[in-house]
């Protein structure tokens, strides 16, 4: 017996095609939403929105194209929940690969990944790793005020993220660690394969 | 699949990389690991080492997180070679997905979105689900997910939907009492209803971890002890089926493990009152 009642193959194909189209726009919905700036805000008084003004359901939800139908019926309540989940799991995984830097920034960490993630989409297979290794050089670029043993965990990390991402060994000749008081003055080094990177420990 | 068939592996961790120094001391109370499949698939030497070391060690169940069996476009060919390569490497008695989709439109999401309960969402995870299990040698078992929003004029119920899911691709159920929970409070339907309306002689494993409230609504967060309202959950769930793994999900704020050890205690003795459940069997881990 049949497992679902006979259709005719384009109405089948058709019916696929649709089903596509409609994951690819919640997929859409969901990275813009949790990536969208104009969102950040709404994000972080989700509470107070649901306390005062919270749209009803079925209105659109914001981070989605406003004419998309096939988001229409999206509750956005759930959808901003979804969204703000979306983005503390890349915000926890994150946090993961770079340990020392998370340690030393503590709440800033989140609000500065938040930032980041305004012009930095999830995506590809290693999303993850790559979350890692443009945050940690986003941060070294745009963030102020960076202590200067938040600078060196920073950038022990992203040559750590580095070599995850593309899957060479490093070597680390008589480097203990950022965990450890270094004395002021010496190099660290990187090797990885031909290239060698290095910085100096500033603190 | 013929859950009975199964070795009974006890209860166990969901093993992350901060847990991999204590592991040892708790060899005793850990009954088996379930590892995140993704994490070990083309790994590097060292992730490859840690594995073997694992494996050596203790009964191994790998879970996969970005198959996306419920993307209309199909699977990605060369993950499921890898998820299925990493299966056959480990030879376990059964191994693990989600019932969702994490990629459409050639967007990776990042986490795992609910598919609405149609005969459409059936009809692609059986085209899935067919595909990957023609690499495996393995039985699969899905597992249910915290869904995050829902979709208008579904086919079906929850409990309907896994029940046609499980007939229809003869797959086991990795049922996590934590997201059952969840979707039951934040969707006002009885947990336990839904719970005798699955199919539960096809319940093979359990997840559970605590989850806590945010404005009202449950958040599935992987960071917290298990709730009080999960464990009774867990002993209706020991009521009516013969579970034959258990896996404790901690991923974040991750205590010493003597903190987490206790909680498998817990669910030892639950589990242990169903009745027809038997001591964990001798399984052996695979080595090669």
């Amino acid at each position: 017996m049949s497992k679902h009642p006979i259709r005719s193959k384009a109405s089948l194909e058709s019916e696929l095609a649709d089903f596509a189209k409609q994951q690819a726009r919640i997929a859409q919905a969901l990275t813009h939403a949790s990536t969208s700036p104009s969102d950040s805000s709404q994000r972080t008084s989700l509470s107070s929105q649901r306390n005062n003004s919270i749209p009803a359901k079925n209105k659109n939800c914001d981070g989605a194209n406003k004419n998309d139908a096939l988001t229409q019926w999206m509750d956005s309540d759930e959808f901003h929940r979804a969204a703000e989940t979306l983005i503390r799991k890349r915000i926890s995984q994150t946090k993961n690969l770079l340990p020392f830097s998370s340690e030393i920034l503590g709440s800033v960490f989140a609000t500065h990944f938040r930032q980041f993630a305004t012009n930095h989409h999830f995506n590809g297979p290693k999303a993850i790793l790559l979350d890692g290794l443009r945050f940690s050089h986003w941060l070294l670029r745009n963030a102020r005020n960076l202590s200067p043993a938040c600078t060196d965990a920073l950038r022990w990390e992203h040559a750590c993220c580095r070599q995850l991402v593309f899957s060479y060994n490093l070597h680390f000749p008589k480097f203990k660690g950022l965990h450890e008081q270094v004395p002021k003055g010496r190099w660290a080094f990187v090797r990885a394969g031909r290239f060698i990177r290095r910085w100096q420990i500033s603190h | 699949m013929s859950v009975d068939r199964l070795p009974t592996l006890g209860v166990g961790l969901g093993f992350r990389e901060p847990m991999l120094a204590e592991l040892f001391a708790f060899r005793q109370q850990i009954d088996f690991l379930e590892i995140t499949a993704d994490h070990y698939m083309n790994a590097l030497p060292a992730k490859s080492a840690e594995l073997d070391l694992l494996r050596r060690n203790f009964p191994l169940i790998p879970h996969g997180l970005a198959m996306s069996l419920g993307s209309a476009e199909g699977l990605d060919d060369r993950y499921v070679k890898n998820y299925a390569n990493l299966v056959q490497r480990l030879n376990p008695p059964w191994c693990s997905e989600h019932i969702a989709f994490t990629r459409a439109g050639g967007i990776d999401i990042g986490h795992l979105a609910p598919l609405p309960k149609t005969d459409t969402s059936l009809r692609v995870l059986n085209n899935n689900i067919s595909k990957l299990q023609d690499q495996l040698q393995t039985p699969l078992i899905l597992e249910n997910i915290t869904e995050m929003f829902r979709y208008p004029d579904e086919s079906y119920d929850g409990a309907d939907f896994l029940g046609k899911l499980c007939e229809q691709n003869n797959i086991g159920l990795l049922l996590d009492v934590t997201n059952l929970f969840i979707n039951a409070a934040n969707q006002g339907f009885d947990p336990v209803l839904h719970l005798k309306r699955l199919p539960t002689d096809r319940i093979v494993q359990l997840h559970f971890v605590g989850g806590f409230v945010e404005n009202g609504k449950w958040v599935d967060s992987h960071a917290h002890n298990t709730n009080a309202e999960i464990w009774d959950l867990m002993r209706e769930v020991a009521n009516i089926a013969n579970v034959k793994g258990s896996i404790l999900e901690r991923d974040e704020h991750i205590p010493p493990l003597a903190e987490l050890i206790p909680e498998l205690q817990t669910a030892r003795e639950i589990l242990a009152k169903h009745p027809s459940a038997t001591s964990k069997d001798s399984y052996i881990t695979p080595r090669g």
